[in-house]
């Protein structure tokens, strides 16, 4: 049984999904802000809550607080890859162990995972699914760390993970039971700098931060720019602007117009040129903060140019109004540009299993399950965030109609992830002068 | 006697006891979620999670985040936000109730029979949940949509106006189609209540229309003016969907929205928090006057 499902999912019959988007299949109603499909990405940095430095634990020398010491939080950059630590008191499950009876509960952003997918799991090892879902990584790690909630499988960003392990909400994973890991993902990814041997998490989604725009609005040549990210300062698209609602995300644009491409940095003065360049376009350009604006608000017209994750251009082709060429989009990702010089994000979501879980073998199941390239690909089509799968083919995207052909620079490639920039947890004061940044530039 | 007493003590007891119901209703829903904000506000950081935490015992408490939203409102940011929060909030009140009253007033006491009807239209549209309203209105305000297209058939637009593109106008018109029919039934229970014999009485002695309704009508429904002013100011002063719908530009942002940045961001929510009980306070100001003035308006009619 699935606690929340769509209730269309049994109705597409095999072999059709790949040209029948479930989305359209809702009488082509289109959906609801509120719905927020993909509006995860934008939850995740909202949420990117700085993971605490051994600094904090030492200046606030806070003993009563019951949390692991400072030790226990490690923080991996690119430069500096890291092990999560392992505790005595938290094993990974032994291997050979007979998967329990279920129900197997998962905690999942909203529309992050195609309901039939689920399904079909359910189906094929006889057992129950419940799944609950949030908008918030707020939200998520509060009812985790209550403890009586026995999620089994969760869904954590490489920004969260640390304070996640060193809180000992999740616990190692067996790899014997994840045998589609060293098969089929990414070598790349199956060593990530955040959790050096997949001790903890493996890889869900990759995703990039760029540029999604209409051909038949504007007709600037961004691929060429220097900086494409100066289109959005260009006031003859007044109007037409969009920027993610996202201070990590948003400000790195800011960022980036002046010609820093530290994303993570902890300097007042780069962080005052990002809050002065984006100043400016209030009036300059008329911009507007949204969730929706790339995969919705694109399709329908409301914008001729969003500040885009490729998953949400992707989506965007099942949300124009009946009769319209999805052609007109495009999507370019600044880094891999000949021209260009300036950054764009690009890094992964993960799978990992919850300490609380009752069902760990069963959890260990279905994290292999999704690492499968049949059930990837499947949920690939409705999702539009992409496996880094080793037996998916970038080309195969295009050619079986899962990306069309206009957005294939949305695909992304194993090599991009020495391109572009990884966003690391900020220490908490440097969260702070990020959100005040932010805060700042949405005053107008 | 003994028996006396115990009546006497029972008829103590008896109509104090009325009061425990709304009694336990603030204590449980209002008092102790406050105390608990309160605790978060002045609380402390987790140092793993970085999320804030309540401290239960005030002796704990620290108080110094308040400064610096303060500090904040006066020399910050957040000043711009809090002007525009407070002229939105006036101008769309002030418009509702030009809407609002007479509406109430012909409902009260021109409907005649079909008062009920009347009543019952005015509140139909509101069946539909807040957000789906808001959603119509996104639609009707699009640049192609019904309002342009109205509004360049009587002439009064050449081309049409981009709505939705962060204008105070369109949130200012969000909040009063949001809020004016919680200002219309309490205006309408208390033009209802006003004895006719009264206005009857100040035209027999003299009085033009225009004279009794300025002297009789309108002090009389001042109360509840004012409880509608409360009832849909309240909710203006924390609203954040009607300009994340209509608008989501910096150039119209209002206080809830502030907060919700902050509490929806680990490290920020002591700070969301603080904001939350600062408006509070600000809101408190104008229940207080509410308050006096009902008070006020009592001891006058018993004396």
């Amino acid at each position: 049984m699935i606690l929340e499902t769509f209730s269309d999912g049994g109705r597409l019959g095999e072999g059709t999904w790949m040209v029948f988007h479930p989305r359209e299949g809702w009488n082509g109603r289109k959906r609801s802000p509120w719905d927020r499909p993909m509006s995860r990405r934008r939850m995740i940095r909202l949420s990117a809550s700085a993971v605490i430095t051994a600094q904090l634990l030492a200046a606030c020398g806070d003993s009563s607080s019951g949390s692991s010491s400072s030790s226990a939080v490690k923080i991996g950059t690119p430069e500096d890859p890291i092990e999560q630590p392992l505790f005595d008191d938290n094993p990974a499950i032994e291997s050979d162990l007979q998967p329990e009876d279920g129900p197997l509960k998962i905690f999942n952003w909203a529309d992050y995972l195609w309901p039939r997918v689920i399904n079909d799991f359910s189906e094929e090892f006889g057992v129950e699914v419940e799944l609950t879902t949030f908008y918030n990584m707020e939200e998520a790690t509060r009812k985790l760390r209550t403890g009586d909630l026995n999620f089994d499988v969760f869904f954590p960003t490489a920004e969260v993970l640390p304070k996640f392990v060193a809180g000992k909400l999740l616990q190692p994973l067996n790899h014997d039971y994840l045998p589609n890991l060293s098969g089929n993902v990414w070598e790349e990814l199956q060593d990530p700098y955040f959790d050096v041997g997949s001790r903890y998490t493996v890889p869900y989604t990759v995703y990039q931060t760029g540029i999604g725009w209409r051909t038949d609005i504007v007709d600037a040549d961004i691929e060429s720019m220097d900086n494409p990210w100066d289109v959005f300062w260009d006031p003859s698209y007044k109007g037409q602007v969009g920027l993610y609602d996202d201070f990590r995300e948003t400000v790195g644009v800011g960022l980036y117009r002046s010609d820093i491409n530290n994303i993570n940095t902890g300097r007042q003065a780069d962080l005052d040129k990002a809050r002065d360049a984006l100043m400016e376009l209030a009036d300059l350009v008329n911009v507007r903060y949204t969730i929706d604006g790339a995969y919705a608000g694109m399709p329908e017209s409301k914008f001729g140019l969003h500040h885009a994750w490729s998953g949400d251009v992707v989506g965007a082709q099942y949300y124009f109004p009946k009769g319209e060429d999805a052609s007109v989009l495009r999507w370019m990702w600044p880094p891999k540009s000949e021209a260009s010089t300036a950054g764009g994000y690009v890094s992964n979501d993960s799978l990992a299993i919850t300490r609380d879980g009752e069902n760990p073998v069963l959890a260990h199941m279905f994290i292999n399950y999704l690492l499968d390239s049949k059930v990837a690909l499947k949920n690939f089509g409705w999702l539009g965030y992409q496996p880094p799968l080793e037996s998916i083919d970038p080309a195969q995207l295009v050619s079986e109609g899962y990306v069309p052909e206009n957005l294939s620079s949305a695909i992304i490639a194993k090599e991009d992830f020495g391109l572009g920039q990884v966003p690391v947890q900020l220490p908490p004061n440097v969260e702070r002068m990020w959100l005040d940044t932010w805060s700042q530039v949405q005053s107008g | 006697m003994a028996g006396s007493a115990e009546v006497y003590s029972r008829r103590r007891w008896t109509w104090p006891a009325f009061a425990a119901p709304g009694l336990i209703w603030l204590i449980l829903l209002f008092l102790v979620p406050f105390y608990a904000i309160l605790a978060v506000a002045m609380g402390r950081q987790d140092p793993i999670f970085n999320q804030s935490v309540p401290i239960w015992n005030p002796v704990q408490w620290d108080p110094g985040i308040f400064g610096e939203v303060m500090s904040d409102i006066f020399s910050g940011q957040l000043g711009v936000i809090f002007v525009r929060t407070i002229a939105y909030v006036v101008i769309a009140s002030l418009i509702s109730l030009l809407i609002g009253y007479p509406v109430a007033y012909f409902v009260a006491r021109h409907a005649g029979k079909r008062k009920v009807l009347y009543l019952v239209l005015i509140l139909t549209p509101f069946w539909v949940p807040y957000l789906m309203r808001m959603l119509a209105w996104v639609n009707l305000l699009g640049t192609d949509g019904y309002v342009n297209d109205a509004l360049m058939l009587v002439g009064l637009l050449d081309a049409p106006l981009e709505w939705l593109s962060g204008r105070s106008d369109t949130v200012v018109l969000g909040l009063i189609y949001g809020y004016v029919p919680f200002l219309i039934l309490p205006l309408f229970a208390a033009l209802d209540r006003i004895d006719e014999s009264t206005i009857r009485a100040a035209r027999d002695l003299g009085a033009s229309p225009w004279q009794a309704f300025l002297r009789v009508t309108l002090p009389l429904s001042k109360q509840g003016t004012l409880a509608g002013l409360v009832i849909i100011m309240l909710p203006m002063f924390g609203d954040y969907y009607t300009n994340g719908l209509l608008s989501k530009s910096p150039n119209t942002r209002m206080v809830g929205n502030e907060i919700v940045l902050f509490i929806e961001s680990g490290g920020g929510g002591s700070r969301g928090v603080a904001l939350t009980v600062v408006l509070m306070a600000f809101v408190a100001v104008l229940m207080a006057y509410y308050l006096i003035s009902v008070a006020r308006a009592t001891k006058e009619s018993k004396a």
